[in-house]
């Protein structure tokens, strides 16, 4: 049966020939005289994105004739005698089969040939642990993963919050809270370098387009020498690198915000990357939010940002690339009159924060064994936040350098010697109240000493070295052992701090990698903790202890299809924590407030899994969090929970890719309620018509667990030289009112839950070229 | 100055801030019913300990529910022990503080609320030491060192309220000044000459308070780097009433408040209020609608 279907098909295909053999003879005699008739080229381009394909098999058939596509995915094919029965085939894995009858036309020009995708919504792997080798505790989800990722918007920093080892944040913090460090102990870097927000507006979007981003880095217990500063870890964002085949464009709008990205070559060797965003959520809240005689927006709140690479090649030792980057978020509203819960909080409203960074970076290879890099991030941080006539104004300009020479001693040792520097300058305004919080809860601002001052060219020196080895006993042990030390300095608590780090791998097999590491890590206290008129001059720098272990084990055996496994478990010794005090001191012959002491003491341990699995076109995540932080000072050894202890932390994650170019995925979460401290009465503040609460045992209840479904469905048009987008993000899709607070009556006599957001749908639509 | 810490701070007050009062089936500040310190007023808001120290302090008490019980009261003094700073409102820290004074008190009907004597003379009569200021930096010399008093205001089944307040001790030469309250008014008419049956019950009053000359005060304050600044002091005036709702619990000092009665309520409306600066001068007034 098989061979009577081959042979019709030759008999099909002479039939074809002859008969159209003599109507097209005459026509093909034009062409003749451009160029040889035998010649058929052409180029293989990915239908859509227009990215040329190269090393593709080009076949004309039933000739058998076959041509390879060049990097630009050119191709050419000689000795095509006429084109009766011909067809040009391409037949690519991963792509729909491509398949053309020729004409004779087609000897006269560059034939297109537009491979369509068999999917445009691959979901592609990264594996647990190995963003980058160098760094165990380095965890990194690329573009393909955070752009997709239900519930996240498209938002890296948002889709790395399903990663173990991340706190669910509270609806508005706007931080990452890493392995039971606080808020403040996360730094947020772009290319390396550091950025004093990674979201705009508490938590609504990061500050950086998510399509001009590689990849996002979270570093997590027992990280490399590389950093500090930081007791809780690092979230970093790598941009990626212009695409300089051609110019490329890239538009989006959504519920909120709108933006694009334009790419493309930039002479020899060197491209360009523009992209930005404007909000419009002031807009959409006006339109949302019921009419209220107290309050009203005079300035809604927008953000917007802009990012601009610069990447060149100029030789094949050296390259260069400049990130720029800004951020801007404004807000005003204003109170008619004096509020219900506090009288200090009238009139108007106002909040505007941006910084830029300059960010250029420089790589150049010395030798095959030598590598130096060097990066700086220069720029301006401007906060104003002005609240009825208290006010806090911040211009602050920094400069962070970093530098590492790299050198491959032999195939067994690797060493790098680097530094890492922050510099700043800074002019501070301040009418504020002092303020108190503990246990979640807040004093009044009323209540609160009313201070102020003005501050001017205020600066602050860190510097640190460190000095990082790779060594292998041989080239074939399955043991690699990184010992490493920074050196820090900080000139605000004039301080010189020896920070070891150690970890060890062991590569059990090709599929099972065991891990530990563990370090010393210290962070100088907040300036204006150390402010000798508003803080305390004599405070040192905060300290932790690290020891992670754990091990990556992938089932796929060199597939891309199957499980893989990430366990490890972390302890963390904190140390010398700042803390507020209103003890009385002698300072400079004078009684004054204290203002903070370091009898901060705390640990956080855990245990954290990671599940992939991948069936394509399924996918799926398990994300598994058991963990326990506390708190306590040398004074009160009683054991308190942390603000943002969460003894579980599930998270799954699942996608399927459908025929269409479809996609849906979804996203299911449970989280122990976050620790609250109840109230158990309050004194009536007579000078400022306020009750200060009276809090019961720190931290001794919980908010009920919370729970949610997210739901996202994408759905992509394909066509020749551009795609279209519409993605559904609907978050908490089964509208559960989960319990983020609890709000009080004026004298805390009386609370009610304060609801987390309802279903909240985002629409998106994105074209691209 | 790591702002990004800061603004977490703020933005994070400010969001707590408007999500507790955004929750309208939480009782009011304004409403007038169970034992309540309104205020504490005292004849010296701010001492010069050297000059003299001497103050007394006037509670002002709402228990419209009591309706004329039997109430006690104590009231101790001390130097602050940082209450502004998160030390507990206690006087225990300080042991040279004077002991602690007791007595009980009746309010006086049909409203219960009001102003309270002590039943012992002097109960609530206190002196700031004048070693207060001894060893302080100039800064807090000038811009005040407080001293704390504590009221405790209870009823034999229990209830109990505790107020504080502070006596500003300074060594500036212009002390704060109590403002005062001199009428509510509605179109410019003092709301106790309305006639009351007038008032419909979908009514609206828009009233004002009227306070007396310079009841907002210029002064001047030492910045944390020593130097003088020029301030105005910030009124603001609490309105409270046994029934109806006022559109605003807390108006500026021109500000416009509107009071509707309750719709089943066929009393005539008890309209009490308090006039603060922010520097611990305290001033009040009750009057009731047509009467």
């Amino acid at each position: 049966m098989r061979r009577w279907m081959q042979n019709r098909g030759v008999l099909l295909l002479t039939a074809g020939t002859l008969g159209v053999v003599g109507s097209v003879h005459a026509q093909s005699d034009a062409a003749e005289s451009v160029r040889p008739q035998s010649r058929i080229q052409g180029v293989v381009r990915e239908k859509g994105t227009r990215k040329p394909l190269a090393g593709v098999s080009v076949f004309i058939l039933p000739l058998k004739l076959k041509a390879v596509t060049d990097s630009q995915g050119r191709f050419a094919l000689d000795g095509v005698d006429g084109t009766a029965g011909l067809n040009l085939v391409v037949n690519l894995p991963g792509y729909i089969r491509f398949e053309k009858s020729l004409q004779f036309e087609d000897f006269a020009r560059e034939i297109k040939v537009p491979l369509e995708r068999a999917s445009y919504q691959i979901y592609e792997t990264t594996v647990f642990g190995q963003g980058d080798k160098r760094d165990e505790a380095k965890r990194s989800l690329k573009a393909s993963e955070f752009l997709q990722a239900p519930g996240a918007g498209g938002d890296p920093i948002k889709a790395v919050q399903n990663l173990p080892g991340i706190a669910r944040p509270s609806f508005g913090a706007g931080t990452v809270v890493i392995q039971g460090s606080a808020p403040q102990d996360t730094i947020y870097q772009i290319d390396g370098q550091e950025v004093p927000i990674v979201f705009h507006f508490g938590g609504l979007s990061s500050v950086i387009i998510p399509e001009a981003i590689d990849r996002v880095d979270y570093l997590a217990a027992g990280y490399g020498p590389e950093n500090g500063r930081a007791l809780g870890g690092l979230i970093g964002v790598t941009t990626r690198s212009p695409q300089t085949d051609r110019t490329h464009g890239f538009a989006f709008v959504d519920t909120y915000n709108a933006g694009g990205i334009l790419e493309g070559k930039l002479g020899e060797n060197s491209g360009y990357l523009i992209g930005g965003r404007q909000s419009y959520v002031g807009q959409v809240l006006r339109a949302v939010l019921p009419e209220n005689e107290q309050f009203n927006f005079t300035v809604a709140p927008e953000f917007s940002d802009l990012l601009v690479v610069l990447e060149s090649e100029p030789s094949e030792k050296d390259r260069f690339k400049m990130t720029s980057v800004a951020s801007r978020d404004r807000l005003e509203f204003l109170f008619s009159q004096p509020t219900d819960m506090d009288p200090s909080i009238r009139g108007s409203f106002s909040n505007t924060t941006q910084f830029f960074r300059l960010i250029p970076q420089w790589e150049h290879r010395f030798s095959e064994n030598a590598t130096g890099r060097m990066t700086i991030g220069a720029g301006k941080d401007l906060l104003s936040v002005d609240i009825g006539g208290n006010f806090l104004n911040l211009d602050l300009w920094q400069m962070t350098t970093r530098g590492e020479w790299e050198w491959r001693a032999s195939p067994t040792w690797t060493t790098q010697v680097g530094w890492d520097n922050r510099y700043t300058w800074s002019d501070v305004s301040f009418k504020l109240p002092t303020a108190f919080s503990e246990g979640g809860v807040t004093n009044p601002f009323s209540s609160g000493d009313l201070q102020e001052a003005a501050i001017e060219d205020s600066r602050f020196r860190l510097i640190s070295m460190y000095w990082r080895n790779e060594w292998k006993p041989s080239s074939e042990s399955p043991w690699t052992l990184l010992p490493s030390l920074r050196t820090e300095w900080y000139s605000a608590t004039q301080e010189l701090l020896p920070v070891p780090r150690f970890s060890v791998r062991y590569q059990w097999d090709d599929s099972l990698l065991l891990k530990f590491a563990s370090g010393l890590y210290v962070q100088q206290p907040q300036e204006r903790e150390v402010d000798e008129n508003f803080g305390n001059p004599d405070l040192s720098s905060q300290r932790a202890l690290h020891l992670t272990v754990g091990y990556n084990k992938d089932f796929r055996e060199g597939g891309s299809r199957g499980l893989s496994i990430g366990n490890s478990v972390y302890y963390r010794y904190f140390d010398q924590l700042v803390r507020p005090s209103a003890s009385l001191v002698t300072r400079n012959g004078s009684l004054v407030f204290e203002n903070f002491d370091n009898s901060g003491r705390g640990d956080s341990f855990g245990l954290e899994t990671l599940l992939k699995l991948d069936l394509q076109p399924w996918q799926g995540w398990l994300t598994y969090t058991l963990s326990r932080a506390r708190r306590w000072s040398v004074d009160d050894p009683t054991r308190n929970l942390f603000d943002f202890d969460q003894t579980h932390l599930l998270t799954l994650l699942g996608s399927v890719d459908l025929p269409g170019n479809w996609k849906i995925s979804a996203r299911l979460r449970y989280v122990t309620g976050n620790p609250t401290t109840p109230i158990v009465g309050a004194v009536f503040d007579a000078d400022n018509d306020v009750y200060q609460p009276i809090r019961g045992a720190v931290f001794s209840q919980r908010l009920t667990p919370f729970f949610q479904a997210d739901l996202r469905v994408d759905k992509k048009w394909v066509y020749e030289d551009w795609m279209l987008s519409l993605y559904l993000d609907i978050l908490n899709a089964t509208n559960r009112q989960n319990r983020e607070g609890v709000s009080y009556s004026y004298d805390y006599s009386e609370s009610a839950e304060l609801a987390g957001i309802p279903i909240f749908p985002t629409f998106g639509l994105r074209a691209e070229f | 100055m790591n702002f990004q810490k800061n603004q977490w701070w703020i933005l994070l007050g400010v969001l707590s801030l408007l999500s507790a009062c955004g929750n309208s089936d939480l009782s009011q500040t304004s409403e007038l019913g169970e034992l309540r310190i309104l205020a504490l007023q005292v004849d010296a808001p701010e001492v010069n300990p050297t000059v003299d120290g001497s103050f007394t302090v006037v509670p002002v008490v709402s228990d419209l529910n009591g309706a004329g019980r039997t109430l006690n009261y104590q009231i101790e003094m001390c130097i602050d022990p940082g209450v502004s700073r998160g030390a507990s409102v206690s006087c225990d820290g300080d042991s040279t503080r004077p002991s602690a004074r007791t007595g009980s008190f009746t309010l006086s009907g049909p409203y219960y609320t009001g102003p309270v004597s002590p039943q012992n003379p002097g109960d609530f009569d206190g002196v700031v030491p004048a070693t207060i200021l001894v060893d302080r930096n100039p800064i807090d010399v000038y811009n005040g060192v407080s001293y704390l008093v504590i009221v405790r205001v209870s009823a034999e089944d229990g209830t109990e309220e505790i107020a504080y307040r502070r006596v500003v001790a300074t060594a500036r030469t212009e002390l704060n000044q109590n403002p005062s309250l001199l009428s509510v008014r509605k179109e410019g008419e003092s709301v106790d000459l309305l006639s009351f049956p007038e008032l419909a019950v979908d009514e609206e009053l828009s009233l004002i308070a009227v306070l007396g000359n310079g009841y907002q005060e210029d002064y001047s304050a030492l910045t944390l780097l020593g130097e003088e600044v020029s301030r105005s002091e910030l009124v603001t005036v609490s309105w409270y009433a046994p029934q109806g709702t006022f559109t605003f619990l807390r108006t500026d000092p021109e500000g416009v408040n509107r009071y509707q009665k309750d719709a089943d309520s066929n009393i005539a409306p008890f309209l009490f209020a308090v006039v603060r600066d922010d520097r611990g001068g305290v001033g009040f007034l009750s009057q009731v609608v047509g009467q």
